[in-house]
């Protein structure tokens, strides 16, 4: 019975890899609902098995996205100094606010932002044909710390050069991503991309790779928690983690052949989904009604 | 050594001993499923999945100081420190 568990969690697992691989999101905000509402875990092991696959999925989009050099591990490591400040901080003050209002906040946040990479997706790919991305002039910080890089885009098969600005703001723009995940137990990834596409003016697939190796480190602190505590099943989890790591591997090979305005409204679409997500648990949370997917 | 490929190596090694190891306790699973290895197996494989981004990040930092990257060296402690509270507070 197990082994038929564990073998259908795996096979499961592929598409969300795949769909992490290409949006640069962990997939514990899909992973949860998966686990609960069709295969019957409880909410406390599924978010458990969840943690655990999440940095399996971080992992193998980092390793594959660094081996392609898309990948800005020193704007990764900028990044993270406030978002795990936030995430820190949002874990403490959800103690003391109520939930339902700061799902509502998140939910208007990621339907804004979702709705609003649907739309812009086209102006991506002209950004990248352009290379608008290398004429975008540079701050000091991203200066002084060499945060600028480039990358070879294999649907456009040109290397693409591009500059870091509004390092300050998007560093602001981080503590709230983690102070959404703090006190939501969502991944940042979800709101990494955009604000690194978006605010810093950084190509979308060097913002997916980048946010891959930002959640791998982050979440690896809370799942090593979670398995000392003893709460993780490991052998679904393992089951969990070799699914999705075949999913991100096909993934991560794809993201880069797909042109720039494919990965935006995909995102977009994920986006929404998510905020739809959260609007829902609001609302349960307020009445008590149940919404597909809470 | 470059810090893409430093850290490159250090994620893909892990990832490939994890898969390793879990795929041997599916085997194992498969084989005898009331082996107690099974779950040492497990264990080992998700652990070293755990551990592998902290070792990276470690490297990086030996990479920034070898380099003389003051600012960056300095950023990268912070975050290794924020992620050690961070996992402290959260398993307070």
């Amino acid at each position: 019975m197990q082994i038929a568990l564990s073998f259908a969690l795996a096979i499961v697992m592929i598409p969300v890899g795949f769909l992490a691989a290409l949006v640069g999101i962990g997939g514990g905000t899909i992973i949860v609902p998966l686990l609960t509402l069709f295969f019957g875990l409880p909410i406390k092991e599924a978010v458990a098995i969840s943690i655990v696959t999440v940095v399996a999925a971080g992992i193998t989009g980092a390793s594959r996205y660094l081996k392609q050099k898309i990948t800005n591990i020193r704007l990764g490591l900028f990044l993270e100094l406030s978002t795990t400040l936030g995430a820190m901080l949002g874990a403490v003050l959800a103690l003391s606010l109520p939930s339902f209002i700061l799902f509502f906040l998140l939910a208007v946040v990621l339907l804004y932002i979702g709705l609003n990479q649907l739309l812009r997706g086209k102006k991506e790919r002209e950004m990248i044909m352009h290379q608008a991305y290398e004429e975008i002039s540079e701050d000091i910080i991203a200066r002084k710390l060499n945060l600028s890089g480039k990358y070879w885009d294999a649907a456009e098969n040109s290397e693409i050069k591009y500059k870091v600005t509004n390092t300050l703001q998007g560093l602001l723009a981080s503590i709230i991503a983690g102070l959404a995940s703090g006190m939501l137990g969502i991944g940042g990834g979800v709101l990494k991309v955009p604000i690194m596409n978006d605010v810093m003016k950084i190509p979308v697939k060097v913002a997916v790779a980048t946010s891959k190796f930002m959640m791998c480190l982050t979440a690896s602190a809370a799942a090593l928690v979670y398995i000392n505590e003893g709460r993780v099943n490991l052998h679904l989890a393992s089951a969990t983690i070799l699914g999705i790591m075949l999913g991100e591997f096909i993934g991560t090979r794809v993201m880069n052949r797909v042109h720039a305005d494919k990965i935006k409204m995909l995102l977009g679409l994920v986006l929404t989904y998510l905020g739809y997500l959260m609007l829902a648990r609001g609302v349960y949370q307020v009445s008590g009604l149940k919404l597909p997917g809470v | 050594m470059r810090l893409e490929n430093m850290a490159y190596r250090g994620f893909t090694l892990g990832l490939i001993v994890s898969l390793f190891i879990l795929t041997a306790g599916f085997i194992l699973a498969y084989v005898d499923p009331s082996s107690s290895l099974t779950a040492m197996l497990f264990y080992a494989g998700i652990m070293v999945l755990i551990v592998t981004p902290a070792t990276v990040i470690a490297s990086l930092l030996l990479i920034f100081v070898k380099n003389g990257e003051k600012y960056m060296a300095l950023i990268t402690f912070i975050v290794i420190v924020v992620i050690i509270i961070s996992g402290l507070l959260k398993k307070g």
